[in-house]
């Protein structure tokens, strides 16, 4: 028996605005609903791993236990900006990968309001004096940095929209599920050029959770069928980069990641069948193309272009809408990724289906102005 | 700021990486490291490009360099005043650092790749303080004080 990690059950809430509710609340909902995936109970379960960012000092973990059954078990809360989610499903890999445990849960949740995320806790803001501290603005500059290489339009970032905003139609949980054509991208509200309001990730409230089992659990319960195999679990933190004092560097942690990523599974990025990345802004996705290898560096507009990351294209990247339509909540997006990624697999995602899908890449990567980078990177196969 | 005599009568500064010297004038404070070379924004003891844990000489920083990428700020906070042109430069020692451009209008079709900056203090209340701080803007290297 190989030592292998399986999800065997995994499920996710639809993303939305639930302000009546607690982020417990929303992490027992998507807990009993990947609980029912696998057709197991919480009693089952050796060990939770929690990620929440927004209450990160509340025991989230313990808190939705008492929603759905408290067993006793050890509680791992986790919080690692928008990588938190990613965090605490790679924990829960981890020990069982260490034969630990053979069986264990973990959830990713958040609730968040709407508007800007960024800028500092300073008595005295720096906003506008010194510059921006915003999302936008961090990965506007990246684009920019991006165009200054090698030329890439915003017509091509904005491409990048038009496509998740259409992928988000064949979703019945994402949050918006409307067509944005280039045009109406184009000309929405300039946040941080040359990102607009569309080209920006949607800030919304939800929950995803997965349950981990060694591949002798699954067998003993005879739940290979769905199983989908972990063939890498990756992190990594931003190394030292020229400007990363200056600009928040979210490449280079990436490439590490993703190197070691394909090492790990003994694949390469030409293996993938579908890649769900971290698109909090269109300028990111582009950007990430060439980190996680999908083309050679320079070659992110052309592959917009082409449609080569669409729905039947070469490579399909966000077929879930991504973070920019089926929306961001920061600490389930890391799970809600990896969930997309196993119900292709499993060849049950419907309309939005990737035919014949074998192979999948989940990348999450977050941070701010002054804090630095967490980045997590998982390969998925077909069991 | 200790050794100025006068320094209650001086607007403090907004950021630890702006200084002034004895005789009350601004300069943006800096770290090289000796072994590597690399100039560092702001005070530090430890490199974290090489990892050597001496030899950082604090260095005043240069206050000329070229604009490596930029955007143009439309949406801020509640009570910034928008839009502004928040810059990375590169600085002439080799540090980089980021900051407004002020002096011409934001327009995202002048793409203000390596285009020449100048540092340039300046006194101002920000939105929500009751007294003035010093800040530092850039403006093109061509514009007069």
């Amino acid at each position: 028996m190989s030592d292998d990690v399986y999800v065997i059950g995994i499920d996710m809430t639809k993303f939305g605005r639930y302000p009546d509710r607690t982020v417990p609340n929303l992490a027992a909902e998507a807990a009993l609903m990947a609980l029912d995936d696998c057709g197991l109970s919480i009693d089952q379960m050796q060990a939770l791993y929690c990620g929440n960012l927004g209450e990160s000092s509340g025991m989230v973990g313990q808190r939705t236990l008492a929603e759905i059954g408290q067993t006793g078990i050890p509680v791992i809360n986790v919080a690692n900006a928008c990588a938190t989610g990613a965090t605490a499903f790679r924990d829960a890999w981890m020990s069982v990968k260490a034969e630990v445990y053979d069986l264990v849960l973990a959830v990713g949740v958040e609730q968040m309001g709407k508007g800007l995320l960024g800028g500092g806790s300073r008595k005295v803001s720096t906003e506008g004096i010194l510059g921006s501290g915003t999302m936008p603005t961090m990965f506007s500059q990246i684009g920019l940095e991006h165009t200054r290489k090698y030329g890439t339009t915003f017509e091509q970032f904005a491409k990048v929209s038009v496509k998740n905003h259409h992928h988000s139609t064949m979703n019945a949980k994402s949050m918006y599920r409307i067509e944005t054509p280039l045009e109406e991208v184009m000309n929405a509200e300039m946040i941080s050029y040359p990102n607009t309001k569309l080209m920006c990730s949607v800030n919304v409230d939800g929950s995803a959770a997965a349950v981990l089992a060694s591949e002798a659990k699954v067998r003993e319960l005879g739940l290979m069928g769905r199983a989908v195999k972990v063939r890498a679990s990756v992190m990594s933190s931003n190394p030292f980069e020229e400007r990363q004092l200056a600009m928040p560097d979210f490449s280079a942690a990436t490439r590490i990641a993703a190197k070691n990523a394909y090492e790990r599974a003994g694949l390469g990025p030409e293996d993938v069948d579908l890649v769900e990345l971290h698109d909090c802004f269109a300028t990111a996705e582009l950007v990430h193309y060439e980190n996680l290898g999908l083309c050679e560096d320079g070659q992110a507009g052309r592959l917009i272009d082409e449609g080569e990351t669409a729905l039947g294209g070469r490579i399909p990247v966000n077929v879930s809408g991504g973070l920019l339509s089926k929306g961001h909540p920061l600490g389930a997006t890391g799970i809600a990724n990896i969930y997309e990624i196993c119900t292709h697999l499993r060849g049950e995602a419907g309309e939005r289906q990737v035919e014949g899908a074998r192979v999948g890449l989940t990348h999450v990567v977050g941070g701010g102005p002054g804090m630095g980078t967490a980045c997590g990177i998982h390969i998925l196969e077909k069991a | 700021m200790a050794e100025v005599e006068n320094a209650e009568a001086l607007a403090p500064s907004i950021a630890s990486h702006i200084s002034r010297d004895g005789d009350g004038k601004p300069y943006l404070t800096g770290t090289k490291c000796s072994s590597c070379g690399h100039v560092f924004v702001g005070g530090r003891e430890v490199c974290a490009k090489c990892y050597a844990r001496s030899g950082l000489e604090p260095v005043r920083l240069a206050e000329t360099g070229t604009i490596y990428t930029w955007s143009i700020i439309y949406r801020s906070f509640p009570g910034i005043e928008t839009p502004f042109i928040d810059v990375i430069v590169d600085l002439e020692d080799g540090a980089h650092i980021k900051g407004i451009l002020k002096g011409v209008e934001p327009d995202p079709e002048a793409q203000y790749f390596d285009m020449p900056v100048r540092v340039q203090y300046e006194e101002m209340v920000p939105p929500g303080a009751d007294e003035e701080y010093l800040v530092y803007y850039f403006y093109p290297a061509d514009q007069e004080a």
